[in-house]
């Protein structure tokens, strides 16, 4: 037996007593120490183990700086239909001064000056030396200006983070893009109207603007305000069964980066905003509404020999065929005399009811806040109903013009304008949504009488071969001050194509041309807006990669009846004589 | 026995100890790691973001317009201008040179060596 152990010493009485409270006490004491032990082994096993298994990968939450958070930016992109890039944000250093840190402002100054030679010497010696504690010196200073002013070294200047939008394609799609301000509010455009969802959303918004389309659009436009010395121009080209803006263009346009810069007659959308009497374009939809409501046929004759006479008011046409015409003859030698007789026949409730049906009356809807109203006559007098009918008295925007042409040749429902790219292509339409403005019969009526107004009418200059090319040219003296202006005229052509199964509608139009050698004098829509249209059109076809059509496609054939010829014409008039 | 017990729990606190602070650390290296990471991401989305900015600024078709006019109208008149053919029919067979005949070497006679010639080949 071991004398040391316990059974040999067996100490007793106080001092037995005192052991045993010592030892309850190192009990005590070990036992608390277990017992923060326990509470610390459980914590981080809680810590490490149950809560890391539970929270998203990647959170962390005891690290985590500025640069942590993912990165957002304060507004999505803009894309085309393609998704080319219209608007992005980038990040930007923006220069600040803290005065109270300057010790040589005048020093100072002369370095910014250097740097930044657009700012004035006496504008930043006056921020350096200002009271305030921050003060802007610059905003949105390109990389290059960001590097010299950190080589300045001076513990005054500080940057701070901001955001510029971008415009990559420029003025290209400025008008219908629109611009946002510096603090990133939008200010015109789409950037505006849908501001809020542009601040919210990270995916970036595809409209149906195609960059391509849109630059051979400006290209030809700019050729043909520069050849006719012309004021402005306007064009759009949209999708007749969707009313999808594939193009829009507004001259003279815009640098959406120098907004502050721009001149009021370059930020105005003629497209949308600005409302025109458009003229002979016009009778596309006087004819639509006598064809419809009439139910008459093709071979109605009316006589224009004479000019119309109402009170001080005389309606002549700007190239009398002094002849009876039939109906497709008044439509494709564009006689305000035979669009007029339309007119009177219908009566002006039909017609007016007729123009509301197509949109034509009231400003149509658009996902931009520029949008014009049209002006129509009020009171509406028995006067108006002939004036309209061949496009004079009534103003409305390109916009709603190519809108509503496009419900009638589209086999007649209506189409709203749209900018925005339709999610689901595929989706067709419940035909209980669609509103139908003119039968089916109509529309394949008017997509002939488009057609041969370009085959054998004032359009003839728009033709593309091999891609049924059909429209209506427009001319019209521009409103001054007691009437009419005969040297001020709006040309236009409203196009569309292929004219079997009709897809696109092309419109041109140009303000203020003035005729030049090769157009023999004339600016009317024949020679201003045809061409163009037709220079257009030729480019989008190879660009959409369309085949050219069959010669036996061709819808007019059984309208050329209709149309006597010149031979036709000079016998009997040689037969009248006699 | 008491003394063991209690000298064990307090090796195994130390021991606990050691490892809550070892992985304590770790943590705090991985994440300090993963906002480096991150921030690493962010800089290169921004650049990325900035490239094709000007990737879309370079290919306006206005741009692309007339570089393929200069381009294009540059090698229009040079031999070395791109032909398009539409199939191997179109791809005209080589001239391949005839193979020269070899003249004959012209043997001097006699008369027409000089002694500065240096004799006749013999």
């Amino acid at each position: 037996m071991n004398k040391f152990s316990r059974r040999r010493f067996q100490i007793s009485g106080q001092k037995g007593t005192a052991i045993d409270m010592a030892r309850g006490r190192l009990v005590l004491v070990s036992a608390f120490f277990v017992f923060c032990c326990i509470i610390v082994v459980a914590r981080a096993a809680d810590v490490s183990i149950i809560q890391g298994a539970l929270s998203p990968v990647g959170e962390g939450k005891v690290y985590s700086s500025k640069n942590d958070k993912q990165a957002k930016f304060s507004r999505a992109d803009i894309v085309d239909r393609n998704g080319v890039l219209l608007a992005r944000s980038l990040k930007t250093a923006s220069l600040y001064v803290d005065p109270a840190l300057v010790k040589e402002p005048k020093k100072l100054a002369k370095d910014l000056v250097k740097v930044f030679p657009d700012l004035s010497y006496g504008d930043v010696l006056q921020k350096v030396q200002s009271k305030k504690r921050f003060v802007w010196i610059k905003r949105n200073i390109t990389p290059e200006d960001h590097s010299k002013i950190l080589y300045l070294g001076n513990p005054s200047l500080d940057f701070k983070e901001e955001e510029r939008r971008i415009y990559p394609q420029g003025s290209l799609t400025a008008h219908m893009v629109g611009v946002s301000g510096v603090d990133g509010q939008g200010l015109s455009g789409i950037e505006k109207s849908f501001d809020n969802l542009l601040s919210d959303s990270d995916e970036p918004l595809k409209l149906s603007l195609d960059v391509r389309m849109q630059h051979i659009l400006k290209r030809e436009i700019s050729a043909t305000m520069r050849n006719f010395n012309a004021k402005g121009a306007a064009g759009i080209v949209m999708d007749v069964e969707n009313g999808e803006v594939l193009a829009s263009v507004s001259l003279p346009d815009f640098d959406p980066h120098f907004y502050g810069e721009a001149k009021g007659n370059q930020t105005f959308n003629r497209v949308s905003l600005g409302v025109y009497e458009l003229g002979s374009a016009f009778k596309l939809f006087s004819t639509a509404a006598f064809l419809e409501y009439e139910k008459t046929s093709m071979g109605e004759r009316f006589d224009v020999r004479e000019p119309i006479k109402y009170g001080r008011f005389k309606i002549r046409d700007y190239h009398p065929e002094k002849r009876i015409l039939t109906l497709p003859e008044v439509f494709i030698h564009s006689s305000n005399i035979g669009s007029a007789m339309m007119g009177q026949r219908l009566g002006g409730e039909k017609l007016q009811d007729f123009y509301k049906d197509l949109g034509l009356m009231s400003a149509p809807s658009f996902e931009i806040g520029e949008v014009g109203k049209p002006i129509i006559p009020n009171p509406w007098r028995d006067i108006n109903t002939l004036t309209t009918s061949f496009g004079h008295g009534i103003a409305v925007s390109p916009l709603q013009l190519t809108k509503a042409a496009a419900s009638i040749v589209n086999g007649g429902i209506l189409v709203n304008p749209t900018l925005i790219l339709d999610s689901n292509p595929g989706v067709k339409r419940e035909k209980k949504d669609s509103i139908r403005v003119v039968s089916e019969k109509t529309s394949h009526r008017m997509k002939q009488l488009l057609r041969l107004a370009v085959s054998q009418g004032t359009g003839g200059n728009a033709d593309v071969e091999g891609y049924l090319v059909g429209g209506k040219t427009g001319t019209a003296e521009k409103p001054s001050a007691g009437g009419y202006n005969r040297n001020k005229l709006i040309s236009s052509f409203l196009g569309f194509f292929p004219m079997n199964q009709p897809k696109y509608a092309v419109f041109i139009m140009v303000d203020e041309p003035k005729g030049n050698k090769k157009s023999y004098g004339y600016a009317t829509g024949g020679w201003v807006g045809a061409p163009t249209v037709g220079k257009v059109i030729s480019s989008m076809v190879s660009l959409l990669g369309l085949p050219a059509a069959d010669g036996d496609t061709d819808i007019e054939h059984s309208l050329v009846r209709y149309v006597k010829t010149k031979q036709q014409i000079q016998k009997e008039r040689s037969y009248a004589n006699h | 026995m008491f003394r063991i017990s209690g000298v064990m729990m307090v090796l195994f606190a130390f021991v606990l100890g050691g490892i809550l602070f070892w992985t304590s650390q770790s943590v705090q290296r991985s994440e300090e790691k993963l906002s480096n990471i991150k921030t690493d991401i962010a800089a290169e989305r921004d650049t990325e973001r900035v490239f094709s900015t000007e990737w879309s600024y370079l290919n306006r078709p206005e741009r692309l317009e007339k570089l393929a006019d200069e381009i294009l109208t540059k090698n229009e008149d040079t031999e070395s201008a791109p032909v398009v053919i539409d199939g191997m029919d179109e791809i005209p067979e080589p001239i391949i040179p005839a193979i020269p005949k070899v003249k004959p070497a012209r043997y001097m006679v006699p008369s027409e060596i000089s002694p500065a010639s240096g004799g006749a080949n013999e």
